[in-house]
């Protein structure tokens, strides 16, 4: 499934990937050859901390966005890895999250997404996914947790709709309990 | 004004060996070699900002340099390398034929042949580079451009690759540092000079 997603990155370049997660090496490797625009955001471990406060505040939730999530439409992405977002942002911060991005989404853009299974333990320091290859992607940290949270406990069809404008292209669950979901946006 | 002392700029370990490998790896002229150089690795002296340094301004240079101190401005290296070293903080837009980072960097670093970030290394910015390295453990958080087209768009260079040895076809950064300019490094004030713009050359829109 993470083929189909990417497979398109090989041919009629150049193209603009945006990474939301942590910064891994592996997965620029995989994309040099392909010769195309990396964005890293890092800003899983940023939000999530904010994501943690008591009282959801979209407020704060939008200027910790714009802190973390810089986007030009101008420049805009046609692949977007959300990579671990789904397991640790609350609603309130994906739809603001969709918010921001959305104007950023080139025409055709997808996003992928990798989710836990509902309440299964994740560690506390956000997990870091890598690309293996254009084909696979795994967790390839934290190196150190500072123990372990629940995964949001959403279901699986609810997650996906706690990030307006898009829908389920494709979805797959994995035998370790990863859900793999493809996503595009419903105005695309 | 700062230390213009001299040391090799041999880096040593992880990504940055392939670096060096690929650039030194062939004897070229101003290269030294010294006696404890390990096979393949060869070392060049370089300009030295050191730790007690801090710069604010324009920094020009016909050599390879090391940071080790504070920077904060726009550095221009032409065909040559950059290191900011693990004690270097330089808050400026990078133009060098080669950048290594083992300090911090807030900025844009534009390195025509290549860029590695190494462990403990920190980049907060945009990394235009048909080549670009990072070790685990590097921070980074920018865009990465790749795409040859858009280095050459940004240095000003329409595909010729740098010959080796010849300053002046390819110390390029568009004509914000063409002409002559003499040896050594130098600090100048803040200038009109502008940063090469990249966006034309990105694209990666419009596909479906």
């Amino acid at each position: 499934m993470l083929g189909d997603f990417l497979a398109p990155l090989t041919a009629n370049g150049p193209w603009a990937v945006l990474d939301v997660g942590p910064f891994s090496n592996a997965t620029m490797n995989v994309f040099r050859p392909l010769r195309c625009r990396l964005g890293v955001a890092d800003a899983l471990e940023a939000l999530a901390a904010e994501g943690q406060r008591e009282k959801p505040d979209p407020t704060l939730y939008r200027y910790a966005l714009r802190e973390h999530l810089p986007v030009d439409p101008e420049r805009p992405w046609d692949r977007v890895l959300l990579w671990g977002l789904l397991d640790y942002l609350p609603d309130a911060m994906l739809a603001a999250l969709m918010e921001r991005l959305s104007p950023a989404l080139a025409a055709g853009a997808r996003l992928h997404a990798m989710i836990m299974s509902p309440g299964r333990a994740v560690p506390a320091t956000p997990l870091v996914y890598a690309l293996l290859d254009l084909q696979r992607a795994d967790v390839v940290g934290p190196v150190e947790s500072g123990g372990t949270v629940a995964t949001a406990r959403r279901d699986m069809p609810q997650r996906p709709g706690a990030l307006p404008g898009l829908q389920v292209e494709q979805s797959r669950l994995h035998v370790d309990g990863r859900h793999e979901v493809i996503l595009r946006p419903v105005a695309h | 004004m700062f230390d213009m002392g001299k040391r090799g700029s041999r880096q040593e370990e992880s990504v940055a060996d392939e670096f060096e490998k690929d650039r030194f790896g062939a004897p070229a002229p101003g290269v030294a070699a010294p006696r404890d150089a390990r096979p393949g690795v060869r070392v060049r002296e370089a300009a030295i900002i050191g730790p007690s340094i801090q710069i604010e301004g324009d920094l020009r240079g016909d050599e390879d340099l090391i940071i080790e101190g504070k920077v904060s401005g726009a550095i221009h290296l032409g065909e040559h390398a950059l290191t900011i070293g693990s004690n270097g903080k330089v808050k400026a837009d990078v133009y060098a034929n080669s950048v290594i980072v083992d300090g911090s960097l807030e900025g844009d670093l534009y390195g025509y042949e290549r860029v590695a970030i190494r462990k403990g290394g920190s980049v907060k910015g945009n990394i235009i580079s048909p080549r670009v390295a990072l070790d685990d453990g590097a921070r980074f958080k920018g865009t990465v451009e790749m795409d040859q087209s858009a280095v050459d768009s940004a240095f000003g260079r329409t595909g010729q690759r740098p010959s080796g040895g010849s300053s002046s076809a390819a110390s390029g950064q568009n004509a914000a540092s063409s002409g002559s300019r003499p040896s050594g490094v130098a600090a100048t004030p803040p200038t009109a000079a502008k940063a090469p713009e990249v966006a034309a050359a990105s694209g990666g829109s419009g596909k479906s």
